[in-house]
């Protein structure tokens, strides 16, 4: 199928990265000779089962109880900006919007 | 008498629990010679000083009569997609440049309770995803057998570093291939675990139902070691496998073992040379005992395409924890929105692999192609893990080349990414069943450069992966010759 940089623009968007307007025909020529690759997957014959065929077994989940966890300063200390009990990220809601 | 560096992890860890030599002294032989070949890249950052410490805090621990482990005094490097507290974990990425985890990975907690002195974080392709090093933001790594060949990857900085003799070992990771086709580019031992053998608690996430930790080392009974060291029951990894680790260690003979070779593994594109030093390895196996049975996995043939849907759509969720809110980087020009700032840091933070990866498993999982991609892979993946059980109902092991060539040069691939994918068309079914599988040195090309041998064994069949190559290790010690550049 064709991709064309609109296309890759689209997809960028929905991955939330922002794309440089010279790295989109690149990534949109990568991307359509990647995806007529994967795209042979049509021509293989699944067995008659395959409807009901999964891949992954059940997860294992460990008992609900309280134990040990990062503590608060060490969960901020990568952050690029806190005010040392959140967080820190560019205004949501303007002021007047409020 | 042997330099310390050239010695077995076994050995040296013999030597220091036996205090006929000090761990400090195995710490800084290997610090010497890793500092001296740094042009190889192998290492993002060596930590001489936090080294040197663990060392000395062995030999304390001996002189005070204690027994400090298996792998005492050994140095072992890490993938720098492992966290280590307080350490710097890259993952080869500028979005994770300054980034220091407040904790140690489950493996990183194992090797410190076996005594081995942790060395420093090694050269990778960004976030794993690469099969040349060459997508590392920060410095490509070199083959040790040739400096302008790739030692292939991702864990390349790994299987270069104990190729060349800076470590004895390393831990390095594979979701398509990572551990082996670099082990296989270097001339060294490299394991994949069974999925669920290795707890990935501490594990920068790649693609979750692939990715597995696994040894490298310059022989068998070293990788092992280190497997022993790291395998087993973790409540942390929903995924880790709730069952005794069987007996790595147990001696056995290839007398009547069923090797299965799949003809789909020896097909076009493989360099002649390569497949010259397999068929050798084969009848050398034959010659001794073991029995070779022609088998076929048709399904086979379409691991990449599969693999390229499951990976970058796995990839594409794992990775969108990179906001620049909680770690990592934060664009500095943030935009006026929350939006626009994710935006920006990702765009800013991530290298062009990434982005491609990320944007091919945000279309394969996308409303409309979801069905076709990401659905019906998953379809493929799961008949191709029963085809591959009812070959191994047949036999005990796959014997297969690990690579379609041997290393290939610096930038030859990097502008072809197809090209680069294929690199690790007879390693994907492994991670894509599950299943265990390892890569050893079985001679080199004319040019001089390391052939890997890949055996693959049913899940949780590490023993009998490791029986195998042992006796063929023994059958032909020239596999673990020293790169003639890095011999002194």
């Amino acid at each position: 199928m064709p991709i064309d940089p609109e296309e890759v623009r689209r997809i960028a968007r929905l991955a939330r990265l922002r794309i440089e307007a010279d790295e989109a025909d690149a990534l949109a020529r990568d991307l359509e000779r990647i995806v007529a690759y994967i795209d042979s997957l049509n021509e293989v014959e699944l067995p008659g089962d395959a409807a009901s065929l999964t891949y992954f077994d059940r997860d294992a989940t460990r008992d609900d109880r309280p134990g040990p966890c990062l503590d608060h300063d060490e969960a901020l200390r990568n952050a690029p900006d806190h005010d040392g009990t959140f967080f820190l990220v560019p205004k949501i809601v303007e002021k007047d919007e409020a | 008498m042997s330099h310390l560096w050239q010695q077995s992890a076994r050995s040296l860890a013999a030597a220091v629990r036996a205090r006929e030599v000090s761990a400090l002294e195995v710490a800084d032989a290997h610090l010497e010679r890793a500092l001296r070949h740094n042009d190889i890249g192998a290492f993002l950052h060596l930590e001489p000083e936090a080294a040197r410490h663990q060392a000395r805090d062995i030999d304390y621990r001996l002189a005070k009569g204690e027994d400090p482990g298996p792998l005492a005094g050994v140095p072992v490097a890490l993938k720098d997609n492992l966290c280590m507290r307080d350490a710097p974990t890259t993952c080869g990425s500028r979005i994770l440049e300054n980034f220091l985890p407040p904790y140690d990975a489950h493996v990183v907690e194992r090797l410190r309770d076996a005594g081995a002195v942790l060395f420093g974080k090694t050269n990778l392709d960004e976030f794993a995803m690469g099969s040349s090093t060459e997508n590392s933001a920060f410095r490509p790594a070199r083959n040790p057998w040739r400096l302008e060949c790739t030692p292939g990857g991702s864990s390349g900085g790994s299987a270069a570093a104990v190729a060349a003799g800076l470590v004895p070992l390393a831990l390095g990771t594979d979701t398509g291939g990572s551990i082996r086709q670099p082990a296989a580019f270097c001339g060294v031992v490299g394991l994949k675990p069974t999925y669920g053998l290795v707890s990935r608690y501490g594990l920068v996430a790649f693609a979750s139902s692939l990715d597995q930790i696994g040894p490298l080392a310059r022989h068998v009974d070293d990788a092992a070691l280190l497997l022993e060291a790291i395998a087993g029951h973790d409540p942390r990894d929903a995924t880790s496998a709730r069952r005794p680790v069987a007996d790595l260690r147990a001696e056995g003979t290839i007398d009547g073992l069923r090797v299965g070779i799949p003809a789909e593994f020896f097909g076009d594109g493989l360099d002649p040379d390569v497949a010259a030093a397999v068929e050798r390895a084969k009848s050398l196996l034959v010659e001794h005992g073991a029995r070779a049975i022609d088998v076929s996995l048709p399904l086979a043939r379409h691991a990449i395409a599969v693999y390229y849907i499951v990976a970058p759509s796995e990839a594409s969720s794992n990775l969108a924890r990179y906001d620049g809110v909680r770690y990592g980087l934060r664009a500095d020009d943030e935009g006026s929105s929350v939006d626009e700032m994710l935006a920006s840091s990702r765009g800013e933070g991530f290298g062009r692999e990434v982005k491609r990866r990320i944007l091919l498993g945000t279309f394969s999982l996308s409303s409309g192609y979801y069905d076709a991609y990401y659905g019906r892979a998953q379809k493929v993946r799961a008949a191709m893990r029963r085809e591959l059980e009812e070959v191994f109902a047949r036999v005990d092991l796959l014997l297969t080349p690990t690579t379609p060539t041997a290393a290939f040069r610096l930038g030859d691939r990097l502008e072809d990414p197809l090209a680069m994918y294929l690199s690790d068309v007879l390693t994907v079914t492994a991670n894509l069943c599950g299943v265990p599988a390892l890569s050893l040195p079985c001679g080199r090309t004319p040019d001089g450069l390391p052939v890997g041998l890949q055996l693959m064994a049913p899940r949780f069949g590490e023993a009998t992966l490791l029986r195998a190559a042992r006796a063929y290790e023994s059958l032909a010690p020239a596999a673990a010759a020293w790169p003639p550049e890095h011999a002194a």
